[in-house]
């Protein structure tokens, strides 16, 4: 799994560098984010422009991070593609997580 | 009518076959968004053949027939893994009624069947000589 982390300000924005957010991918994903998390990160940025599709173990690894980082947690994600924005509307995630277009806006939501 | 027949292990690298082959063979026939749809449909019931009918293992196969007609792409997705609670296909049209700002409550799974009937016009399951059926339709909708 190819993601792409940097730490700017206390911010850590992580991009995902696959295709696909699915079941295939979903734990590994999860773990990898885990641990990030367990280090102390608490506002996270994810890049998602890369990914064409997500699956509903996608959409549910992305609450789990949400959970691991408990009350002081935020996430903001951008970059993405109408299906993938789709599912976040069709599972209602996008009442969840603040959903931007670009990552000058998903940074300004992250720190507010 | 074009008909295709897929057998698949069931394993989640082998997934995306299942939506790349609707595209391919429903490509001419639907938009890109509809495409989506269908797609998002199959890899979720496809996925949860492999999770709930047969437990994780990726040693069992399943069959995806497509039929592509005029008016409608047909898909029926048997597995022969263990049946559904029939209380579960009430998820098909249950609201996905969580609160947001709850986040320790928020769920983590339990979408599939939801996202299922949303992308699809029409869905049906039933339980016939040890196997799941999942039947699913998505009508044709003529360009104007």
């Amino acid at each position: 799994m190819q993601i792409q982390t940097k730490a700017v300000n206390g911010v850590l924005t992580l991009s995902l560098d696959e295709k696909r957010l699915d079941s295939k991918l979903a734990v590994g994903f999860k773990d990898k984010v885990g641990e990030l998390i367990a280090s102390g990160n608490r506002l996270i940025v994810f890049n998602l422009s890369a990914v064409d599709f997500i699956d509903s173990s996608g959409i549910g690894c992305l609450v789990t991070c949400l959970k691991l980082m408990g009350p002081k947690g935020k996430i903001t994600i951008w970059g993405l593609k109408p299906p993938v924005e789709s599912m976040f509307k069709l599972t209602r995630m996008d009442r969840v997580f603040t959903l931007c277009s670009t990552e000058e806006q998903a940074l300004q939501a992250v720190n507010s | 009518m074009n008909q295709v027949s897929l057998t698949i292990d069931s394993r989640p690298e082998n997934v995306p076959l299942v939506g790349a082959c609707a595209k391919e063979i429903a490509g001419q026939s639907f938009s890109i968004d509809k495409l989506s749809e269908i797609e998002q449909a199959l890899v979720e019931t496809v996925n949860n053949c492999i999770e709930h009918a047969y437990c994780g293992s990726e040693d069992r196969q399943i069959t995806i027939k497509y039929a592509l007609s005029k008016d409608r792409l047909f898909v029926e997705i048997t597995d022969q893994g263990k049946g559904l609670d029939p209380q579960c296909l009430k998820k098909l049209t249950a609201e996905l009624d969580y609160n947001p700002s709850d986040i320790d409550c928020l769920p983590e799974g339990g979408f599939g069947l939801n996202v299922i009937n949303s992308c699809m016009d029409e869905v049906n399951y039933r339980r016939e000589d040890g196997k799941n059926h999942w039947s699913l339709t998505k009508f044709v909708v003529p360009l104007t």
